[in-house]
């Protein structure tokens, strides 16, 4: 446990070092996007040297990671404001889009797959099916896009974009109603996946021997189902659910620029494309963490939901 | 197999209702509804991103300048006839050389603080993004300081409403650049008390003045208690980043925003049919594909006449840009200052163009490649153009090979010049903030500005450089204007570009959004906005 717990460290490094170099292989640099083509030779050398990017490549990574060590992530010049706050106020804003999503994706996905594999074979499990299907097959912005113009536009039951309402007041109930659709379009991947791979593993479970004796022993269907397979299915339900924690998270991006919602994803694109590094690199190490913190949690749960799986240190 | 049947069947009938639904087309009845819920008088704009930041000495992009022009003046402005006027400063003096300015400002103007706008103000807004050691010089960087003022060596503040202006050489463009947002003067008081996080707040004299930004969602702005002129009718203007061009579209038809900047231009007639008012005109913006004239095919100016003749402008302005261009013939667009009547429109003509490429040697056209940009401030749709012009000299025996780069990987080429980077042709375009033909001929068609210059493509024509150089010299307002007339007429001829097209100010708003008027001189900044009325 502690071991796997280390591997944190050069895992975070590594994933720093590869985006740095990654970011500066790119042409073009932060002076170039930020004097646009009105930009002379002396002017960008000049604004290179004010931002310390003429220094050689291993010393400005040095210099980001010493920051860091510091607890400071720097200063982005395209947004005017310090790293930190601005990674920080834009990861929240994605969490109320991921959470919301990831709770209702998992209760959809879980009811449906038990559902599904309850009453396999029987019309209620084709319709299911044939739903998770077509929601996995839709693009996320394309569904965006459809929720906008019939929820938002036609219906004019929820707000179209942005995460509240233009003014000085705003509200949770204000904030709540712009989270509608989002939330909606950012579930519906994530409950297919879980839902047919609950129910593909309620299937294979039900068919192992230990629920046959059960059944044998007087055990009702539904009882050797919920009771017994069930809790032996978490293992696959479980992993399914750390991936998908990195799609509400990372894949938000695509809902985050249809409904204009200021959440990382927007920033790690809006950042790139003006080539500030401070803010990529910021973005990305907080996403990093994330996921490398999940993983881990996974890593370490699997003993509790299956004692046959030993830990190794 | 029965629940294959019954899944195919669910699946047809799911599809089925998406089709229906898709092919409802929505009836516009229901946006004049959205339309109708507003508060008085509080005003919502969509624009294409976050505000980058309050300090007028930071920004570069003309986004950001729209929300400034409410909160900060200059010292001398664009009146609605396009003529230079007094704002800040009542009355200027120029040396018999040239190279002193001395302005006279108000004496009424306060800060949105209260303190009053002395000479100091001035002095500090300019020196600290000309001079290293200056006060304020360490909040930086000011990347258009030296663009737009770099002729000016330092200001000086005699007595509280006084301003010298030191020039190191004569430039008949300066009152022009202090138009500019670059040129607005902030509190200095403020400003060097808050340091980097003026940024966040801003400070000026302006109508409006901050009153909330939260980051990536909106910023808004309430009356300055203190303006020195006439109040607005307007009591809160929020401003709202919506970067998608088809978003500011729905937000407007939904009810989100009264009033959206550059709405997609293919929408534009699908809102003026739904009943929102659509507000445009030209301004002092270019788009043309530059031609690399260092060497064949490109050097000789009957092939890059020819390309003129090869290209529908209109079919480009009406088809691609939905009328929110003109078609353009030379640098400068019909009534902006500079532009030369009798110049050839190179009206499409393949033969004509075909014929002038036999003339040149090349019957059997030639080879070039084209560099596209996928998106970029003031380049309107760079792809479909690019696309377009690719098609066009097809048409007449030109190969074009097309390499689409993002705007961060295409500046560096471009910047690079045509030479190092091995390029042809590429897309660019030009937002004359200042308006003055200066800011446009000097650094684009001087033999002075080749690369490492912005005259990428290595043309020269002795003409052009001796009256862009007079021009710059000259005393009188009428004479340099025809010096640039000249010139313009030169770069007609030459064709150093394949002229395209100048982009309107687009703003779209609904009916309830009273009294916009666009600045004739710079359509594309908002500087009438307080006299608006939303009803």
């Amino acid at each position: 446990m502690v071991r796997r717990s280390l591997l944190v460290i050069p895992v975070l490094l590594s994933v720093s070092v590869v985006i740095f170099v990654a970011l500066h292989l790119a042409p073009g640099d932060t002076a170039t996007v930020l004097l646009g083509p009105t930009a002379s030779t002396e002017r960008l050398a000049a604004l290179r040297t004010e931002l310390g990017l003429d220094r050689p490549l291993p010393l400005q990574y040095l210099s980001w990671l010493n920051s860091l060590l510091h607890g400071q992530l720097g200063y982005s010049v395209s947004y005017r404001e310090d790293v930190w706050s601005l990674v920080f106020s834009r990861f929240t804003n994605t969490l109320l889009l991921a959470v919301p999503a990831f709770i209702l994706a998992t209760i959809v996905g879980v009811g449906a797959g038990i559902v599904g594999g309850l009453r396999r074979g029987e019309w209620v499990d084709a319709l299911l099916s044939t739903a998770a299907f077509t929601g996995l097959s839709m693009p996320a912005f394309w569904l965006g896009l459809l929720l906008i113009l019939y929820a938002g536009l036609e219906l004019g039951m929820f707000p179209v974009s942005g995460m509240q309402s233009a003014g000085l007041t705003t509200s949770a109930a204000d904030t709540a109603r712009h989270m509608v659709l989002p939330v909606l379009t950012l579930a519906v991947a994530p409950a297919a996946v879980v839902a047919q791979v609950t129910r593909v593993a309620l299937i294979e479970e039900m068919g192992k021997l230990y629920v046959r004796t059960a059944r044998a022993k007087g055990c009702s269907r539904r009882r050797a189902t919920l009771g017994h397979a069930l809790r032996n299915t978490w293992m696959s339900v479980g992993t399914t659910l750390a991936l998908e924690v990195t799609y509400v998270v990372g894949g938000g991006v695509l809902v985050e620029n249809v409904f204009n919602w200021p959440g990382i994803g927007k920033l790690l694109v809006e950042s790139t494309v003006a080539r500030d590094y401070p803010a990529v690199l910021g973005a990305s190490l907080v996403l990093a963490v994330l996921f490398v913190l999940v993983n881990l949690t996974i890593d370490l749960l699997y003993p509790l939901l299956d004692p046959r799986v030993a830990h190794h240190g | 197999m029965k629940h294959a049947n019954r899944a195919a069947g669910l699946i047809a009938a799911f599809l089925a209702v998406a089709v229906a639904l898709t092919g409802c087309s929505s009836a516009s009845g229901n946006k004049s509804n959205a339309q109708a819920k507003s508060t008085p008088n509080q005003l919502t704009i969509a624009y294409e991103a976050d505000s980058t930041s309050l300090d007028p000495g930071q920004v570069t992009d003309i986004n950001t300048m729209n929300v400034l022009v409410q909160m900060y003046d200059t010292l001398v402005k664009w009146d609605a006839g396009g003529n230079l006027v007094p704002s800040l400063a009542t009355k200027w003096d120029k040396s018999a050389d040239g190279l002193k300015y001395t302005f006279t400002l108000r004496s009424d103007v306060k800060f949105s603080d209260g303190t009053p706008l002395t000479a100091k103000d001035v002095a500090y807004s300019f020196n600290r993004m000309l001079q290293d050691k200056a006060p304020g010089a360490e909040f930086g960087p000011y990347p258009f300081g030296k663009f737009f003022f770099g002729s000016v060596s330092s200001v000086k503040a005699v007595g509280d409403h006084t301003a010298e202006f030191q020039l190191s050489s004569p430039n008949g463009g300066f009152l022009q650049t202090l138009t500019t947002p670059t040129a607005e003067i902030v509190n200095s008081v403020a400003a060097q008390k808050v340091g980097k996080n003026f940024a966040q707040e801003g400070g000026g004299s302006g109508p409006f003045m901050l009153a909330r930004w939260q980051r990536g969602t909106q910023l808004v702005l309430k009356p300055n208690p203190h303006y020195w002129g006439t109040k607005p009718t307007l009591q809160q203007i929020s401003w709202v980043p919506v970067a998608d061009a088809s978003q500011r579209v729905t937000n407007l038809e939904a009810g989100t925003v009264g009033l959206s900047i550059s709405p997609q231009s293919a929408s534009v007639p699908k809102l003026e049919k739904e009943g929102f008012t659509v507000a445009s005109a030209t301004g002092p913006h270019t788009w043309w594909i530059g031609l690399n004239a260092s060497k064949p095919p490109l050097n000789n100016v009957k092939v890059r006449q020819a390309m003129n003749y090869a290209i529908d402008r209109d079919a480009i302005v009406k088809g691609l840009l939905y009328g929110t261009a003109v078609a353009a013939n030379q640098p400068n667009g019909e009534g902006q200052p500079g532009y030369a009547k009798g110049a050839e429109a190179y009206k499409y003509d393949p033969a004509k163009a075909k014929d002038l490429l036999r003339q040149a040697g090349y019957p059997n056209g030639f080879s070039v490649n084209l560099m596209v940009t996928t998106s970029g401030s003031g380049m309107q749709e760079p792809v479909s153009m690019g696309t377009a012009v690719q098609g066009y000299l097809a048409a007449v025996g030109i190969t074009v090979k097309i390499q689409e780069f993002d705007w961060g990987t295409f500046l560096s080429k471009i910047g690079a010049g045509a030479q190092k980077s091995g390029m042809d042709m590429w897309e660019m375009s030009w937002m004359n903030t200042a308006v003055d033909p200066s800011l446009f001929f000097g650094p684009l068609l001087t033999k002075g500005s080749w690369p490492p210059g912005f005259n990428t493509g290595f043309y020269s024509n002795p003409e052009v450089d001796k009256a862009v150089a007079d021009a710059l010299t000259e005393k009188d307002q009428a004479t340099r204007m025809a010096l640039y007339e000249k010139a313009s007429l030169l770069v007609n001829q030459d064709a150093p570009w394949i002229f395209i097209d100048h982009g309107k100010a687009v703003f779209a708003h609904s009916k309830n959004v009273q009294g916009l008027k666009l600045n004739k001189a710079m359509p594309f900044l908002l500087t009438e906005l307080k006299d608006v009325t939303v009803g």
